[in-house]
């Protein structure tokens, strides 16, 4: 009987085992490219007949090299732009960028009164508590997958 | 930058301001007919990401912190985008704000001609491969007018929740 258990439960065992070196793999793997991670990720409400908003987040870079959002989408909006808000004198401008920069080793916040994700093309109202997916892609191909959720307008205020 | 001071200086205090717009029920509305009301002006348009919702959640801590007082107190947002802000767009916005405020448009002249006596600036920038197609690049000022339509302060777009609170009870006398 003891051997009988013994004789199965090493398969079972080195199975296991196996799985735990495998899963380690590939898990290490994936936190060598994917230095650039996503937090505190929400998007503002936007009733119907708003046909735009933005969203707002920190992107930290782990790595040792400098990582660029070059793009993103979402199945909420039509586009994705990257914009930046910026004093202009005594006006206040919007204007599209190229990329945002996620430092090697530091962060990046996107905030109200800079930096942006501007969504266009709204294919619902947003409500708040509800949650969207975005999906951004950096420079060296990779994509960053990150929920946002939807907050009031109120409440935001500096 | 000097003309604009100077439009601001020379309208403080001085000749009472009026004009005729569109409020987001799609009524004209005039300015006179807020005479005894304190007045709260700002420009911005709707698809603005982040300066225009800022305000106006500033603007509903603003009224929330003057209680009763609040009820002496109008707010008017006039967009400098009257192309896409039509009052149903103005008017599904402003539902978003717990705040006593009026939404204006109008024609592209008739909101200038309001512009212009505020010493409000614009400027359309061509945003080329943009889904926007272009932004509106504005001063973020807040025009606070007394009972008789007259400019007595103006809050730059930094000015906190408390002093717009004092200003405006300074000018409303409470």
């Amino acid at each position: 009987m003891t051997c009988s258990a013994n004789c199965f439960a090493r398969p079972a065992l080195l199975a296991t085992v196996l799985f735990t070196a495998l899963a380690g793999a590939v898990s290490s793997a994936a936190a060598q490219t994917a230095t650039v991670t996503a937090k505190d990720v929400w998007v503002r409400e936007a009733p119907a007949g708003r046909p735009t908003t933005a969203v707002f987040l920190v992107l930290t870079n782990s790595g040792t090299t400098a990582r660029h959002v070059v793009s993103g989408a979402t199945a909420a909006a039509d586009t994705l732009e990257l914009h930046e808000m910026k004093r202009d004198g005594n006006m206040m401008q919007m204007s599209p960028v190229s990329r945002i920069t996620v430092p090697a080793g530091g962060d990046v916040t996107l905030r109200p009164g800079g930096l942006h994700l501007m969504l266009f093309g709204l294919r619902k109202p947003l409500v708040a508590g509800d949650t969207i997916r975005v999906s951004l892609t950096l420079d060296d191909g990779t994509k960053l997958e990150v929920p946002a959720e939807v907050r009031a307008m109120m409440g935001r205020m500096p | 930058m000097g003309l604009f001071l100077a439009a601001g200086l020379l309208a403080c205090g001085e000749a009472p301001h009026d004009f005729t717009l569109t409020d987001h029920n799609g009524q004209r509305f005039e300015l006179a007919s807020l005479r005894d009301t304190t007045v709260l002006v700002f420009f911005g348009y709707s698809t603005c990401p982040d300066v225009c919702p800022t305000t106006l959640s500033k603007l509903s801590a603003v009224s929330r912190r003057l209680g009763d007082a609040r009820t002496g107190l109008k707010t008017l947002y006039i967009t400098v985008d009257p192309e896409r802000d039509t009052p149903e767009v103005l008017k599904a916005d402003l539902a978003l704000f717990t705040l006593d405020a009026l939404g204006l448009t109008g024609t592209r002249e008739e909101v200038d001609a309001v512009a212009a006596q505020f010493g409000a600036e614009y400027r359309i920038v061509p945003t080329p491969g943009s889904a926007g197609q272009y932004s509106v690049s504005h001063t973020t000022d807040l025009y606070l007018l007394d009972g008789q339509g007259r400019l007595q302060r103006t809050f730059p777009y930094e000015a906190t929740v408390e002093e717009i609170v004092e200003g405006i009870r300074g000018v409303a006398g409470g």
